[in-house]
């Protein structure tokens, strides 16, 4: 049995239609004239127990409506969803109790307090035994480098050290299930290296199931096995990372090192499709797409010419390719 | 169980809410003295008139005073332990709600425990200072049946009092405007600061069968100083489960029907 499944889900909200004019405004004061709005769309999903999986599209595309509905938050309008085989609406408190959720927007901590006293809010809340909560304080402690932060009230810590906080948080009660709804929203660098290893190690060593949200792709990439993508409330794509990127790159570039390069010097790159991103006295930088030639062709084309000195291909980023799946996507429904 | 699990967590949170106090030493000042201030305004007013009429409804100097504690000290405890239910308009519009939900506990508990402000503890003090004195003045009996009338009081009195701004603040699931509503039965609270008895009659059956607010200390009252035959004992609690189970189910519902914010 999958740990997560999800049939035929959707969400619909009712929103007021604009009445275009001031006039016709007074009027829906009295008869209101409602549309119906799609969020979630027909949804279905299953997900394996310690599974890490990537949820991602556009903004609006109902990803947070989702993750909501999968966490009790919101009523779903139609179909169902089982975690272990329970109905998170109708039994909150068993769920919760197994699931954690982080949002990346917002803390769960108290603003005056040391966060430590946030915490020990959190253990009664949970019901954690003394010595879980010990051991796995002291775990997460080293972990995110959170030992002088711990005793300090949450309004004096930055934008980081909040997140790093908020996430310990979410896993004190060593939940089956997590929901990170963009856990490194606005943070540097390191920050979000050392959340995304923190991540990464309750998934490999307590087999934590994640379901990540994120707009930022090294995200996905460093912490998913699978990726789901969803556009205007429908799913477009669930696979392997490795897959979608293998089964989507359409175009990749080809960096060359040159002896001597004649198209520095105005000579004509006579391969169609392929276009010259960068020209330089020694180097050619040139994206081809891969269903209309290869990197054999332009290689011989290019040594025809010039000497090669050395030569790199890349392949597209998860980035670009969901990109241009979405707008493909868009296109498709105008 | 559950009950000493709730008890657990909200001890919890009464530690978090004294942290807070303590954190800021001049706002708690601040917080008491405004607080004292806007229950004394009113009160002022009223001694006013009662010195130039010489008594008000029939009422001595000390009735009133013990009308006026009484009401101050239901309202101190509701600010202490109930007061973050005036926030649930801005819990609604920032989203705030999902963090309750995805909880293992009452959210009604998780809200109300989240803020606690224990500065009005300290001016509840005060009030039960200036209720021991009048009580003494008003010649109120010290026996077993006011001990046990004023036990009853101050549990089904709060629980009027806060079921009410409970009940009209979760009008705010549905109406944007709720917490005016809310306010302004607030305002109207300022009549139940009076002998009821020295209004019209709509006014005396508003505050006693609709919005009940007479039974947070007018008939409380009466019934401390004898002037009464109504069975003020059995109709306490009976107006108090009435008002938390309204204010459950309008809680309820608004909870259930209730769609966050997307962020």
């Amino acid at each position: 049995m999958m740990q997560i499944e999800v049939n035929h889900l959707v969400k619909e909200y009712k929103r007021k239609r604009d009445p275009g004019t001031l006039l016709k405004a007074l009027g829906s004061m009295f008869r209101p004239d409602y549309e119906i709005f799609r969020a979630v769309d027909d949804i279905n999903l299953g997900i394996e127990k310690g599974e890490a999986v990537g949820y991602v599209g556009p903004n609006g595309s109902g990803k947070s409506t989702t993750i909501k509905m999968l966490s009790g938050v919101l009523t779903p309008t139609a179909g169902t969803i089982k975690i272990d085989g329970l109905e998170p609406r109708k039994n909150r408190m068993k769920i919760n109790k197994r699931t954690g959720v982080v949002f990346g927007n917002r803390s769960v901590l108290w603003w005056d307090v040391p966060v430590m006293e946030s915490y020990r809010v959190l253990q009664k809340l949970y019901e954690i035994p003394e010595k879980t909560f010990r051991d796995n304080l002291e775990e997460f402690i080293d972990l995110l480098d959170m030992e002088r932060i711990i005793q300090v009230p949450e309004r004096q810590l930055s934008l980081g050290q909040k997140m790093k906080c908020n996430i310990a948080a979410a896993f004190l009660h060593n939940p089956e299930i997590v929901y990170l709804d963009e856990p490194t929203i606005g943070l540097d660098s390191e920050s979000k290296l050392k959340i995304r290893r923190f991540i990464q190690k309750m998934n490999e060593d307590r087999h934590t199931t994640f379901i990540v949200t994120s707009h930022d792709f090294q995200d996905i990439e460093s912490l998913c096995q699978r990726i789901i993508l969803i556009n205007h409330g429908k799913i477009v794509i669930d696979d392997k990372i490795g897959a979608v990127r293998k089964n989507f790159t359409k175009k990749k570039q080809i960096t060359f090192d040159l002896a001597d390069n004649p198209w520095s010097k105005g000579k004509e790159f006579a391969i169609p499709d392929v276009r010259v991103l960068d020209v330089g006295e020694t180097n050619l930088v040139l994206e081809y797409d891969v269903e209309k030639t290869d990197s054999m062709e332009i290689m011989n084309y290019v040594s025809a010419s010039s000497d090669i000195q050395d030569v790199s291909i890349n392949g597209q980023d998860i980035e670009s390719i969901i990109r241009e799946i979405v707008k493909k996507d868009n296109q498709g429904e105008v | 169980m559950r009950l000493r699990y709730y008890g657990r967590l909200w001890k919890a949170y009464m530690r978090i809410g004294l942290l807070t106090t303590t954190q800021y030493p001049a706002d708690t000042v601040i917080w008491i003295i405004s607080m004292l201030l806007r229950e004394a305004a009113g009160f002022v007013g009223i001694l006013a008139i009662a010195s130039v009429m010489g008594s008000l409804g029939a009422w001595s100097f000390y009735e009133i005073c013990l009308l006026f504690s009484m009401c101050a000290v239901i309202e101190a405890i509701s600010m202490a332990f109930f007061d973050n239910v005036w926030s649930i308009d801005s819990m609604i519009r920032r989203g705030e709600m999902d963090v309750y939900l995805v909880r293992p506990a009452s959210p009604f508990v998780q809200m109300v425990g989240n803020r606690m402000h224990f500065q009005a503890v300290l001016s509840m003090l005060v009030y039960i200072g200036i209720f021991l004195w009048s009580a003494r003045g008003a010649h109120v009996p010290l026996n077993l049946h006011t001990a046990f009338v004023l036990v009853e009081y101050v549990i089904c009195g709060t629980l009027i009092n806060s079921g009410i701004y409970t009940l009209f603040n979760s009008l705010n699931f549905w109406i944007v405007q709720g917490s005016d509503l809310a306010e302004f039965v607030q305002t109207c609270r300022e009549f139940v600061k009076y002998p009821l008895h020295v209004f019209p009659a709509f006014i005396q059956g508003f505050f006693t069968y609709i919005l009940p607010l007479g039974f947070i200390a007018y008939y409380p009252v009466l019934c401390l100083l004898g002037k009464t035959d109504m069975p003020v004992e059995i109709l306490l609690p009976a107006v108090a489960a009435f008002v938390a189970g309204a204010a459950s189910i309008v809680w309820r519902l608004g909870l259930k029907g209730y769609n966050s914010t997307g962020t």
